[in-house]
């Protein structure tokens, strides 16, 4: 065989065999939160809520009060992402404040979480004096999630071909009905691809959350915007922290654990079935 | 595309004019044998038709190579449209210049002292109507025959003229008209030429093969 | 008898720094078509796109001089630049349909100028315009299928349907053949023949064999200067300018 066929079998046995390295990580991940937690897993664990000081009973108002904060943070962080991409990509005068913006969202993407949490804090909590609440810890991770669907927004508003801009106006359409009737149900899949990982990154969140919006254990569902929640990822970390039962306490952290990251699987395939069906149907 | 119709157009104008030139030649050489007293004048009113049409057909064909590059067939035809264009109008001359003879021969009746001129005169109207025919329906083998007429015009020419040689020296009184005689017959021999011309670029033209210069084909 | 539907006074144009429009004068006559030829980066296309503002889209874009459809300056301030752009069509070099259905292609001009109220007329305004472009047979049973399903040459009929379908008075054709086959090719340039009767056109080509096919007047351009403009058949026999002949017979360009 001759040494470029050497080296190209080489590589790919490498690059195979660390492909395996990374599925083999996965799959001890699992098996070892399954040989963890796996016993708790129950329909009454999804369904009910804790009893008996959390040693017994489901996950119920977590899961709900996860549920509630990531689809907050969505209704506030999307609007407010996609038209602030739109405004840079389309509109963006003066550049001075093009560029002020752009050097913000990529400091806010780069800012530790826990960062955001005590912002929220100090400012949703203190001084707007929303106390500890969903209202509070939504918004924070909206301020979380906002970068990311600004850039990822761009993103997508930037590979929709130029020439459906240029023959939009051509034929006498105004900026914005070129953005609302072309430019963005064009990008819309590739939006909603970004906001789909989005919502899977914000509901895994716990930092952000710790000091705006959770509390160890609330009696029932939250029936309003100023109660506080229950949430997944600080259920973990509280069971795991603050247990005072940790026979019976762990492996329903692990327990958690396991729906919190099998939730989050679910919409990452969801986000790569949508983004498959798109670049399928999509012909150029 | 475009082409097709443009060369609809150059041939119909090219026969338009190629009719004219037929009805000059025919109408002036009768002047011969019917008394006309209007010959110049109603010669000339064909020929600045014949010569408005030249140009119109000339201005035509150029435009028609520089804004479709013609190729093949139809190229073919627009350049063998342009020869010919050329040929008739000089057929139309030799038309003004037989009629210009006619009219000094007129009340003269010379003429009759040379019946071959009467042959002569009808193997180049013959000629002249088959090679235009020949061009109209595109035939190769109507025009190689009018190729082979013209040594038959020849012929008559050069008889015509040892018939004028014995007249004039019988009669050298009658010089001037002899001599116009004679320039009629070569006037004839000239539209022989102009005729086989013709046929000889619808020969290239019909088929793509090039037959001038040649002694038979 | 000059009879010009849009034209151009002492037009100047600045990219930046850079001049790329010197002085331009220009009559394009109504109802006839003008073709655009020039070599490579001369401006024609540059040209082409300052009469329907497509320019304004370009940064730091300077423009001095008049350009008037009809009687309106259409640089004057406080014009309607949409409105314009719906008089004045546009179809681009490379097909550039909507990912949208065909009907929606047609019918979006019309859509976004809120022109037709109810839907059977515009249902009846998008047939009319595909077929004019000579595309309604080939459409008629699947206007709902999307437009990218269509081949190149089926494509760019679609841009003419859809810049026709507002009923411009002026269609500026950017070099529309040069990404297609020579069937498409022939296809468009005849329906340019056709069209003319009822739309001023001006196009933009590269291909001075196409001027001569199709256009009566022809404008040559060279170095951002308007050099000769007259009847194409004149300027393809006898050019006024040596420049003018030295591209014709293929010195450059």
């Amino acid at each position: 065989m001759k040494p470029r066929q050497t080296l190209n079998l080489a590589a790919t046995l490498l690059l195979g065999s660390l492909l395996l390295v990374t599925a083999l990580f996965l799959l001890l991940f699992l098996i070892r939160m399954f040989s963890l937690g796996g016993s708790v897993l129950s329909w009454e664990f999804l369904t009910t809520g804790p009893r008996n000081a959390m040693t017994q009973g489901g996950i119920l108002p977590a899961l709900v009060g996860t549920l509630l904060l990531t689809a907050l943070a969505m209704l506030v962080a999307l609007p407010l992402g996609v038209l602030t991409a739109v405004w840079l990509t389309n509109y963006g005068r003066p550049a001075w404040l093009v560029r002020l913006l752009r050097i913000a969202i990529n400091t806010l993407a780069g800012t530790p979480s826990i960062i955001f949490g005590l912002f929220g804090m100090a400012l949703f909590v203190n001084f707007l004096g929303w106390e500890v609440s969903l209202l509070s810890g939504g918004m924070t991770l909206a301020i979380l999630a906002l970068p990311v669907i600004v850039n990822n927004t761009e993103e997508a508003i930037r590979t929709v071909p130029p020439e459906f801009r240029d023959a939009s106006l051509a034929l006498g359409a105004t900026t914005r009905q070129t953005i609302t009737r072309v430019i963005l149900p064009t990008a819309l899949p590739n939006i909603l691809t970004g906001a789909i990982i989005s919502v899977g990154r914000v509901a895994g969140e716990t930092a952000p959350i710790m000091f705006t919006a959770t509390t160890f254990f609330a009696k029932g569902l939250p029936s309003g915007l100023r109660d506080d929640v229950m949430a997944l990822p600080y259920h973990i970390y509280a069971l795991m922290t603050e247990g005072t039962h940790p026979a019976a306490q762990v492996p329903i952290a692990y327990g958690t654990a396991l729906v919190l990251l099998l939730m989050v699987l679910v919409i990452s395939s969801v986000a790569i079935f949508v983004r498959y069906s798109i670049r399928r149907k999509r012909q150029w | 595309m475009m082409i097709p119709y443009k060369i609809l157009e150059l041939k119909k104008l090219l026969m338009a004019e190629a009719s004219l030139v037929e009805k000059m030649v025919a109408m002036s050489i009768d002047g011969l044998y019917k008394a006309n007293g209007n010959l110049m004048k109603e010669v000339g009113v064909f020929e600045t038709r014949v010569n408005s049409l030249e140009l119109e057909i000339e201005s035509k064909c150029t435009a028609a190579i520089a804004l479709h590059q013609p190729e093949a067939r139809d190229l073919r035809l627009i350049l063998m449209i342009y020869k010919i264009n050329n040929d008739l109008e000089r057929l139309g001359d030799q038309a003004v210049n037989i009629a210009e003879s006619v009219v000094h021969l007129k009340g003269h009746p010379a003429v009759s002292e040379l019946p071959e001129l009467a042959a002569m005169k009808n193997a180049s109207l013959a000629m002249l109507g088959n090679s235009l025919d020949a061009f109209a329906r595109e035939d190769a083998e109507l025009a190689g025959k009018v190729c082979h007429m013209d040594n038959t015009v020849d012929d008559f020419n050069r008889e015509i003229y040892r018939h004028l040689v014995e007249l004039l020296k019988a009669d050298p009184g009658q010089a001037a008209d002899y001599l116009h005689l004679l320039r009629i017959a070569k006037n004839l021999e000239r539209i022989g030429d102009l005729s086989t011309n013709i046929a000889e670029n619808t020969v290239y033209f019909a088929e793509g093969r090039v037959i001038k210069h040649h002694a038979e084909d | 008898m000059v009879n010009p539907q849009i034209q151009a006074f002492g037009l100047n144009l600045w990219f930046g720094k850079n001049q790329v429009l010197n002085d331009i004068d220009l009559s394009v006559h109504t109802n006839k078509v003008t073709a655009m030829i020039g070599p490579s980066g001369c401006g024609k296309s540059t040209l082409l796109r300052c009469f329907n503002r497509m320019n304004d889209l370009i940064p730091e874009t300077r423009i001095t001089g008049k350009v008037t459809l009809g009687d309106r300056d259409i640089y004057a301030p406080g014009t309607d630049v949409t409105g314009i752009r719906s008089q004045v069509g546009m179809v681009f070099q490379k097909p550039n349909p909507f990912p949208k259905s065909i009907f929606n292609n047609v019918a979006y001009g019309l859509q976004v100028q809120d022109a037709v109220k109810n839907r059977s007329e515009l249902a009846d305004r998008v047939e009319a315009s595909l077929q004019a472009a000579w595309l309604w047979d080939e459409v008629k049973n699947r206007l709902h299928s999307s437009a990218m399903s269509l081949s190149g040459g089926q494509q760019q009929r679609l841009c003419m349907a859809r810049a026709l379908a507002t009923s411009p008075l002026v269609l500026l054709l950017d070099e529309p053949t040069s990404a297609l086959d020579p069937q498409s090719t022939a296809k468009i340039e005849e329906l340019c023949l056709e069209l003319k009767n009822s739309v001023t056109i001006l196009i933009v080509t590269h291909n001075v064999a196409q001027a001569g096919r199709i256009s009566e007047y022809t404008a040559f351009m060279y170095l951002g200067e308007l050099v000769e403009f007259g009847t194409t058949e004149k300027m393809f026999t006898v050019p006024a300018d040596k420049r003018t002949e030295a591209y014709l017979t293929g010195v450059f360009g």
